[in-house]
Formats: structure tokens, C-alpha cells, sequence
């Protein structure tokens, strides 16, 4: 019967798979699941297959800024990938409707005002939303309900 | 519309050393629903299978049959990091023992969850914050736990329990260590959780009277549900609880054939239950049976009042229930009159919810505060516990008269309460005045405590060894 309904499609992109799993679960915690399915990518490129195919293509994704293997901090480079993945999507016609949200422990201005002229959709500052903030705000963004 | 089950149990079946010798099948073959905002209640004795459901249902106990389906989804099937995620985000805990951590200021202990799921330390100091503002602690946020009160410390429980916001809480025994004020709080606080929050409650308990505002009973026994039972409105706890305590008595009655005699199912018998787990709260569920099965013998008349008196006063390991002569003076008088009167079990209920007997916890702190009139010194919040330990433990016939100033001497850091040598004495022959057990000025006590105590725990090693 559920699966008949159409469920908002949320792709959370970060490296780091306890987060992930935390971001994917409180929807399912909460009893949101009829309403949001949560696909997971742990790299930009998997996310770019995820959203290539339109079986899967969502309607929102939650992007950390993803940081290279073996590195230590995000550099000049992880943010210029980040950059580059948000207006790839926004500069495609066929996609361009997706909504794209900063969901990174990051609150550097300049990267805030660099993504918002490409026009990135929103910021959530991981670290800072309990897991109701975050369904609150996915709420927000789609126009559902916003309860408790 | 039928409410959606939050959990969903399907022939959940869980043994401890399971293929060993010494298996035990600690559920057997449970299915049941709990629906989004119950109020739900396992109700039975120790060892039925309560506390084992709710670890499955919290995924701590990983059960080896069946299903247990959150929100339709089956947690037997999620890795170690989703179950992490799941017991961090899904479930809070108020434990019977607080289980707070002693190193981290109450704040800190609140916040301590939210970590764990990358909330960052400044938030949740924020959010800790909030929750301690709820539970009316804030003053507290920066004590240590053990500076704080039973009833404070389980306040600080709850609070932590909230912290990431939990659509589902689970109250093992939470009463279990808490005087009657801060039991009564405890139950409004989970009722508002559940009314106003709308958060799914889950409570385990073997004591009747804190059923008072659940909508669901599953009624255990031997790991298996005997009873399910919703409660409307029309139809109150107490009803409840009476008409299954007749259905199972009636059941062991009509099983019971060697007799061949017909009986009816006595109120004395459902009474004694449910007055046995009221008037005895906070004591062992060893020292509950024992006082029904004492209770049982005075309804059926074959004690007489003065005897019943005698009998729950004896010493534990003499048969009794080493209840304190005041104490059991007070319970016999109360019977009494319930007997005398013969109010029916609703009424009995009612009764139980406004008498003036309270827990032992209770009993103690007043016990106490009475001792400690007088006293100049100042005590450390230690020093209290220490000396309520003591009074505990003499209140229950543990340790004999003579023991009493010795652990009142006894320094600190040997588990004593670290008080003079002149004012353990004048507390103790203080204590013994309250308690007038009769047995204080044994002879045999006194040959038996002929070495001076070196520590608490060995003197605690030796009084359970004469039990």
C-alpha cells in the first residue's frame, strides 16, 4: 500500500557512515518513513550515479563537503569539488529542480556565499540540528507537515 | 483510523547460554502490538521475562526467533552502527539505578548522548540545558551525582533519557530506588511524556500501584504474556489488576485437584497480593513473598493478630520479614482495620494509593533526619548515604545492634560513615530506641561480634552469611 504512495527522495552525500546511517534512521525513528526514502553516498561519484539514474534521482540532497581519502582537514580542493558538483546539477536543465542543501559542520561565509550564487539551496549546519531540526527543516523545504 | 503499531513483536523467542547446559528460554514465542502514544506496562514478578522484553525491544538483547519491527522495520536484521543509532535516537532508558556516570557533572551526563550522535559539545550543553529546565534541575546542572538525592538523580535519569528527543521511552522498575514524593513525581513526569509529548512509554514493574495511569497491561509470567489488557476509561487499573488477580487465582484454584476440595477464590487472597507489593515497597521481592505468604496464614485465621505481628517482626533467616517492631506494629494495625471493615479490592486499591504507609526509602530518611537532630557537625552528602546504609540495613535485621556505632565510627574510606566516636554512640542507642526489635541486647549478637569490624563490606559479607 505505502509503496504505492509516492515518498519524497532525500540523497545524503558524506563520507562518514555512522552519520549517514544517523541522517538516513531518524526518519525511520520518527515514523516518517512513509513519507521520505533516504538514499546514501559516501563519495561524490556515487552520488552523480545515484542521481543519473531516474529510478533514484531525489528530490533533495543533504551534501557534506566530502573530504579526500587520507586527508586530515578540507582544503582549497575538497570545496572547489563541492562547488563544482552544485552547478554541474544546477546548470542541467533535467535537474535543476533538485534542491540542494550544505549539510556540513563548515560555516565559512565566503563558501556560504560562493554556493548561495549558484544557487544552492539552503544551509544546515551539522552538529548543531537535533534529529527533530533536521526533519523539521526537510519538512520546511518540501512543504509538508512540520508536527511536535 | 486504527492506530499504527510503534512495535510490532511476531514469535520473539530469547535464551540466555542457549545450547548449554544451563539454557534458559527467557521469552517464549511473545507476539504482541504496541501502538504510537501508549502507555504500556509489563507487569509481573522478578525473573518473568519483563526486563529481557524491554532490552529486546531496545535492542540490547539480541533475541535468536522472531521479529521485532519498529515503524515496520525488523531490528534483528540492523548492523552494530544502525543499532547504535537506533538505542541513541530511538529509545531513551530510565534505569532503576540511574546509571549515571559519577565523573561527569549532571549537565555533562545529560548532554553525554548527544554526542554520540556528533551534536556538538555547545549545542548540547544548550539542549542538556533545556531538559534540566523541564525536569526542574537546572540549580543542579553543575553538582556531581552524588551530591544529589535518589529523587534528584532519577530526574537527571529522565532528563538524559530525552536527549535526542526519543519517540519511544522505556522506565525499567524506574520507582524501584525512590522515596513515595519523588515516585509520585516520577509517574506525573512519564505521564506528561506521554500525554503531552505524545512519546510511546514502555514501563516494566512488579509493583502494582505504579500502573496508575498506564493504558496497556501485558501481564507476564514464566516468558510468556498471560493477559493483555487495555484500560479505558470506564474501566480503571485497579479493576483491572483485581479481575486478573481473581482469573488467576481461579486458574490455580481449578488446576489444584489433590485437594478435591471446592474453593472460592477469597478477596483475602487477591488483598494480601496487592497489600503485600504496597505496604512493602522498596524491600526485596524475597521479603514481599514472604510477607504475603505471612499475610496469607492471618486471613486464613490460622495466626492470630498478636502472632502476624510477631512473625513479620522475626529476623529474615528466622522465618520473618525483619520488619522493625514500629513498622510492623503500624502494618498489623492497618490490616486490621482493613480487615475488620472487609472493603472490596477496588476499595482496597484506593486506600493503598492515599495510606500514610510509605517505602522504606521513606522511612529511612525520616529515621535519619531524626537522628541527626542535634548533631552540630556538617555532613557530606557521602556521610548521608553512608549513614542511610547503615539504617537500611539495621532496619532489615543485616546487622546487629553492636555493628551499628562501629560502622557510625568507621572512617570513610573504609565505607563507614566517619562520625566521632561519641556521636556514633549516642546515634546508634538512638537508632535502637526507634527500632526496639526486642533481640538488640542478645548475648548471642555479642559473641558473634567479638572482632572489631575492619571494613563495611565485610561486615555486610557477614551478615548475609547468617541469613
Amino acid at each position: 500500500m505505502d509503496d504505492k504512495i509516492k515518498k519524497i527522495k532525500i540523497l545524503i552525500v558524506d563520507s562518514d557512515e555512522m552519520m549517514r546511517i544517523y541522517f538516513r534512521d531518524i526518519f525511520w525513528i520518527h515514523g516518517r518513513s512513509n513519507e521520505y526514502e533516504v538514499l546514501m553516498a559516501s563519495t561524490l561519484e556515487e552520488a552523480e550515479k545515484i542521481i543519473s539514474d531516474k529510478n533514484t534521482c531525489p528530490d533533495t540532497i543533504f551534501l557534506d563537503i566530502i573530504m579526500s581519502p587520507k586527508k586530515s582537514h578540507i582544503s582549497a580542493f575538497e570545496i572547489t569539488r563541492c562547488i563544482d558538483f552544485v552547478s554541474k546539477i544546477k546548470n542541467n536543465k533535467d535537474l535543476n529542480q533538485v534542491k540542494i542543501i550544505l549539510y556540513s559542520g563548515h560555516k565559512e561565509e565566503a563558501l556560504k556565499s560562493n554556493l548561495s550564487k549558484i544557487g544552492i539551496d539552503g544551509f544546515l549546519i551539522k552538529g548543531e540540528s537535533m534529529p527533530k531540526e533536521i526533519i523539521a527543516f526537510t519538512d520546511k523545504i518540501h512543504g509538508t507537515r512540520t508536527n511536535n | 483510523m486504527e492506530p499504527e503499531p510503534i512495535i510490532k513483536l511476531e514469535n520473539v523467542s530469547l535464551w540466555y547460554n542457549k545450547g548449554k547446559p544451563i539454557e534458559v528460554k527467557a521469552l517464549k514465542n511473545i507476539t504482541l502490538d504496541i501502538n504510537k502514544g501508549d502507555y504500556a506496562a509489563f507487569f509481573g514478578p522478578s525473573g518473568c521475562g519483563k526486563t529481557t522484553m524491554l532490552y529486546s525491544i531496545s535492542g540490547i538483547d539480541r533475541f535468536q526467533e522472531g521479529k521485532i519491527l519498529i515503524n515496520g522495520r525488523d531490528i534483528s536484521g540492523l548492523s552494530n552502527q544502525e543499532l547504535a543509532i537506533f538505542r541513541q535516537t530511538g529509545i531513551g532508558i530510565v534505569f532503576q539505578q540511574f546509571n549515571l556516570v559519577p565523573s561527569l557533572t549532571v549537565l555533562k551526563n545529560v548532554s553525554l548522548p548527544m554526542l554520540f550522535v556528533g551534536i556538538s559539545s555547545e549545542k548540547a550543553d544548550i539542549e542538556a540545558a533545556k531538559l534540566l529546565k523541564r525536569l526542574d534541575m537546572t540549580e543542579y546542572a553543575d553538582r556531581y551525582p552524588f551530591e544529589l538525592s535518589g529523587g534528584q538523580q532519577q530526574r537527571v535519569g529522565i532528563a538524559r533519557a530525552l536527549a535526542n528527543d526519543p519517540p519511544i521511552i522505556i522506565a525499567d522498575e524506574p520507582l524501584g530506588n525512590l522515596d513515595s514524593i519523588n515516585a509520585k513525581k516520577v509517574l506525573e513526569f512519564l505521564r506528561e511524556l506521554n500525554e503531552k509529548d505524545g512519546r510511546t512509554i514502555i514501563m516494566v514493574t512488579h509493583e502494582a500501584w505504579s500502573l496508575r495511569d498506564v493504558k496497556t497491561i501485558f501481564h507476564m509470567k514464566d516468558g510468556v504474556i498471560t493477559d493483555t489488557e487495555h484500560i479505558t476509561s470506564k474501566k480503571t487499573v485497579a479493576e483491572s489488576l483485581s479481575n486478573h488477580l481473581y482469573e488467576q487465582l481461579s486458574a490455580v484454584k481449578k488446576s489444584d485437584k489433590s485437594t478435591g476440595e471446592k474453593e472460592d477464590v477469597k478477596l483475602e487472597q487477591l488483598s494480601a497480593h496487592l497489600l503485600s507489593n504496597f505496604l512493602l515497597r522498596g524491600y526485596s521481592m524475597e521479603e514481599i513473598q514472604r510477607f504475603e505468604e505471612i499475610l496469607n496464614e492471618l486471613f486464613a485465621n490460622k495466626i492470630t493478630a498478636k502472632e502476624f505481628k510477631d512473625m513479620i517482626n522475626k529476623p529474615f533467616k528466622d522465618g520473618g520479614v525483619g520488619l522493625w517492631k514500629k513498622k510492623a506494629s503500624s502494618i498489623a494495625n492497618y490490616l486490621e482495620e482493613i480487615i475488620t471493615k472487609r472493603k472490596d479490592i477496588e476499595g482496597i486499591y484506593k486506600s493503598l494509593e492515599q495510606s500514610k504507609e510509605t517505602s522504606i526509602f521513606d522511612e529511612i530518611h525520616h529515621i535519619r533526619d531524626w537522628l541527626v537532630q542535634g548533631y552540630t557537625g556538617e555532613l557530606t552528602p557521602w556521610q548521608i548515604m553512608a549513614l542511610d546504609q547503615v539504617i537500611s540495613d539495621r532496619v532489615r535485621n543485616l546487622i546487629t545492634a553492636k555493628q551499628v556505632p562501629d560502622l557510625f565510627d568507621l572512617s570513610k574510606n573504609k565505607f563507614g560513615v566517619g562520625l566521632s566516636f561519641r556521636a556514633s554512640h549516642l546515634m546508634a542507642e538512638k537508632l535502637e530506641l526507634i527500632l526496639d526489635n526486642g533481640e538488640n541486647s542478645s548475648k548471642k549478637e555479642e559473641e558473634n561480634n567479638n572482632n572489631e569490624p575492619s571494613n563495611y563490606e565485610e561486615i555486610a559479607k557477614d551478615a548475609l552469611k547468617k541469613l
